[in-house]
């Protein structure tokens, strides 16, 4: 296979640790939006790397067992994470943004063959690539890219996650027919990983106007390497091998996807995927819980895949404004007390990679420094209640003034977020907090987030950009948007500003470094571990790549 | 017998005009933003959410809100989904196919085990059989479908391979789900019919029966089971709604996209519309059954078509 300096050197190790990002999306239903599209992997065994003969064979149906609903097959419009998964079987974006297999990135031409950003980082001019058809015949050119972008942007759409990713979009604006710019009302440095993230899929002009901006949710037509069968609303979609596929990146495979059908079956209960995995009707289970993926991988039955995501890791946003938590002493000492890596080992069955951080390893702008400003110890924790005057009496809850040093947890069911909370409240307790914790549906844990009740939250968010932290962290988010710590800090929110304005690369992550570690030194949010997509699978399947947001492309994906 | 029909009718009217209210301000008074639900996670603006909040009608006061749902009900249109811009109707029908299989054969589960067990045990109560049907009926009661269901999938699908785990379109794999969700109606209605049968049993007309030289199959078929199945049906007919309750976990279970999980999902995530619609569309599900079982009821026992016709 061509697709060699992408295979990890040992898959199925490196595959071994994944989980929830269902959760997060589940019910709640909330959705990260993300991003990129990336990296691969050979899901399967260790040693067949070069065994092109088996991948060569092709055929066959492959069903994976997928956690929550797609609200809309139109990455467009979706507002759910998952539909970008379905996004990459489907549709090409203009470039390809993918994981090199070594901690790193690169970008790929797609449907673009070449692309240049203006220096401040608000004109996009893309190269399209030639001979290319949608499922329905469309032939692929700068029109396309033009109806996709305004799509998004049409109010009768009601983009979702599209719509934020995109920006300040002002048009597209067709040079010839082969060549396009996209121009912003202001400067967008995020929009190169944005487009790549599965929203910005290429849709057929002929579709998109056939069925209109909400009815292409039901028929989605792209250029991707499988085409749109049927979807049996909330139970399963089926889609179909792209026979004239050509113009994939090489990263991801050449030719025509393998497998001659693909379906996503939508098992919403957790033991459920397990089951079916278990009775052969899925060959793959998404995000099981992680005592079902030991389970699984103690049986030495199945492989397991961890795939990293862009994003802000699993953790609890930490309210800046109600007391005790306003004190950031005290907010220091939380974060001294607890240990991640023990809660990754005892709660997440070693699943998970443990978090310290803003930002996930993966993402540019990541700070390894930031993540450093912490670690776990506990007798220095207890000093800093001490310095706080928060002083230990009897019963080991500490008190000042006659007041318990008590915080509020909210959690949102369903983010899986309830048992790792307990080991948290455990590690709290051993330095004097008492708390209590209410465990709310997500509609009405949000809306506690926004008046500021909690002292600890939930929290979690799978993306494609660094940029992401503007949504979470910005002033402006405090009272309706996500900025569930309460933190007010002009001077990064013109940081971030400022970075997205930023078209060089190093200069961006350089700025979206320092807000990471002004981020932990405010102690506003405590990581617990790195958001990432859990994949247990049967050994037949093989070949598999991953992506930049946690999802798996399936472009030459086979079953053995 | 029409216009017993027609006021059935009629009173199912405030009927479900109230379950509405109810539901619409129960959901509303539950605090959080459907918009933000949405949202959450896609790199959305605080002008994104309130641009979403217009779009899907929720800055109006909820009067208004309420007044809109209404009107556009009476021209029989439940309104669109917040989470997917598809029609409210176009999304149940999707789902209800699979929902009213599941209630279906759930009952035919419950009647084909529960009558005739409840019969034999009758007949002859303290006997080996009546043993036999009672610890049936017992575990029946006693287990939830859930556990139940779990411990089904366990032993035929994971270690057996026999049947599906999920739901694939087949008869085959209705099968779990099926005798899972029926099995507590089976016992609930063997307890029934075995009460009757031992009571009718006792009575004059059985003796009577049995006097004329009638065959002892032929009383129990012919007459006692006949006047044993009217609090039969009757019951049959108010676990409608429990058995509704009930798919919502079953069908999450074995993976079965039907009304009930979509209504479980649909409160939890605030998606209005698509809870009203659900709502209105069970409420009046339930009327009818309600008012199948009377009709039923009237067939076996001429006494209760009198008191309708009069």
């Amino acid at each position: 296979m061509d697709h060699h300096p992408l295979h990890l050197p040992s898959a199925s190790r490196a595959v071994s640790r994944p989980m929830s990002r269902r959760r997060l999306l589940g019910l709640g239903g909330g959705l990260a939006a993300g991003i990129g599209l990336v990296p691969m992997l050979s899901a399967c065994g260790a040693d067949d790397t070069a065994s092109s003969a088996s991948a060569s064979a092709g055929g066959g149906t492959l069903t994976m067992g997928i956690n929550a609903t797609p609200d809309t097959l139109d990455p467009g419009a979706t507002g759910l994470a998952l539909t970008l998964l379905i996004s990459f079987a489907l549709f090409d974006p203009l470039v390809y943004w993918l994981p090199d297999g070594n901690g790193g990135s690169a970008f790929h031409p797609g449907l673009a063959e070449s692309w240049k950003i203006s220096p401040d980082a608000s004109v996009y001019t893309f190269k399209l690539r030639k001979g290319v058809t949608f499922h329905d015949g469309t032939p692929f050119n700068a029109a396309a890219v033009k109806a996709t972008y305004d799509h998004v942007v049409d109010p009768k759409t009601k983009s979702k996650s599209g719509l934020g990713a995109l920006g300040p979009y002002k048009e597209t604006k067709i040079l010839d027919d082969y060549t396009v710019q996209i121009i912003f009302t202001a400067p967008n440095a995020s929009f190169l990983h944005q487009q790549a993230a599965g929203n910005f899929g290429i849709s057929s002009p002929t579709a998109l106007a056939k069925y209109g901006p909400v009815g292409f949710g039901n028929n989605p037509v792209g250029t991707g390497p499988f085409t749109f069968q049927s979807y049996q609303t909330g139970n399963q979609l089926t889609l179909l091998k792209n026979p004239k596929y050509t113009w994939g990146p090489p990263a991801l495979g050449t030719g025509p996807a393998k497998l001659d059908k693909l379906i996503f079956r939508i098992v919403t209960d957790d033991s459920g995927r397990y089951n079916a995995l278990q009775s052969g009707q899925l060959q793959i289970a998404m995000n099981l819980p992680p005592n079902n993926i030991s389970a699984a991988q103690k049986s030495g039955k199945y492989q397991q895949l961890l795939v990293p995501s862009i994003g802000t890791p699993l953790g609890m946003p930490i309210n800046v404004t109600k007391p005790p938590t306003d004190d950031p002493l005290v907010r220091q000492a939380i974060m001294y007390a607890v240990d991640q890596d023990a809660l990754v080992k005892g709660v997440l069955y070693d699943v998970y990679k443990p978090a310290h951080n803003v930002l996930t390893p993966i993402t540019p702008g990541f700070s390894e420094a930031a993540g450093k400003s912490y670690s776990y110890d506990p007798a220095k924790a207890a000093a800093l209640l001490d310095q706080a005057g928060w002083t230990a009496g009897s019963g080991g809850t500490r008190t000042k003034n006659g007041q318990k040093l008590n915080l509020d947890i909210i959690l949102f069911s369903g983010a899986g977020m309830e048992l790792p909370a307990q080991f948290v409240v455990s590690e709290l307790q051993k330095v004097g907090f008492s708390s209590s914790t209410s465990v709310q549906p997500f509609a009405t844990a949000q809306a506690s987030f926004n008046s500021g009740v909690h002292n600890l939250g939930s929290f979690g968010y799978y993306g494609a950009d660094p940029y992401l932290l503007n949504i979470w962290v910005n002033s402006n988010a405090i009272q309706s948007g996500f900025n569930w710590s309460h933190y007010k800090n002009p001077a990064v929110d013109q940081m971030i500003a400022k970075a997205n304005a930023t078209a060089a690369d190093a200069t961006r992550n350089s700025l979206y470094q320092q807000v990471g570690t002004k981020l932990m030194q405010d102690s506003m949010y405590l990581p617990l571990w790195d958001v990432a997509g859990a994949f247990t699978l049967s050994p037949k399947v093989k070949n598999l790549h991953q992506t930049l947001n946690g999802y798996l492309a399936f472009h030459s994906a086979t079953l053995g | 017998m029409t216009l017993f029909i027609l006021r059935r009718l009629g009173s199912a009217i405030p009927v479900v005009v109230g379950i509405t209210v109810i539901s619409f301000a129960l959901v509303h008074l539950v605090p959080g933003d459907p918009a933000k639900v949405i949202l959450y996670g896609s790199n959305a603006s605080p002008e994104q959410i309130a641009l979403l909040r217009q779009q899907l009608g929720l800055d109006q006061p909820i009067w208004r809100q309420y007044f809109d749902f209404g009107d556009n009900l009476l021209h029989g249109n439940l309104g669109t989904s917040f989470l997917t811009q598809n029609s409210v109707a176009f999304e149940l029908l999707s789902r209800a196919p699979s929902t009213l299989v599941l209630t279906a054969a759930s009952m035919l589960v419950a009647m084909a085990v529960g009558i005739p067990l409840g019969l034999v045990a009758g007949r002859r109560p303290g006997s080996i059989l009546d043993t036999v049907a009672r610890g049936v009926s017992f575990v029946g009661v006693a287990v939830p479908y859930f556990f139940l269901a779990l411990l089904l999938v366990l032993v035929f699908s994971v270690k057996l391979h026999w049947l599906s785990a999920i739901d694939d379109g087949t008869a085959k794999s209705l099968v779990l789900p099926a005798v899972s969700l029926g099995w507590g109606y089976a016992a609930i209605l063997t307890r029934l019919v075995r009460g009757r049968v031992i009571e009718e049993l006792r009575s004059d007309y059985v003796k009577s029966a049995r006097a004329r030289g009638s065959g002892e199959w032929r009383v129990l078929l012919r007459q006692v089971l006949r006047n044993s199945s009217v609090p039969a049906v009757t019951t049959i007919g108010l676990q409608f709604g429990n058995i509704l309750t009930g798919a919502a976990i079953t069908e999450v279970i074995f993976g079965r996209a039907g009304l009930g999980s979509f209504l479980a999902t649909s409160i939890t995530s605030k998606n209005i519309p698509v809870v009203q619609g659900a709502v209105v569309v069970i409420g009046i599900g339930y009327v009818l059954i309600n008012l199948g079982v009377d009709l039923v009821v009237g067939a076996i026992d001429p006494r209760t078509r009198q008191e309708a016709a009069a």
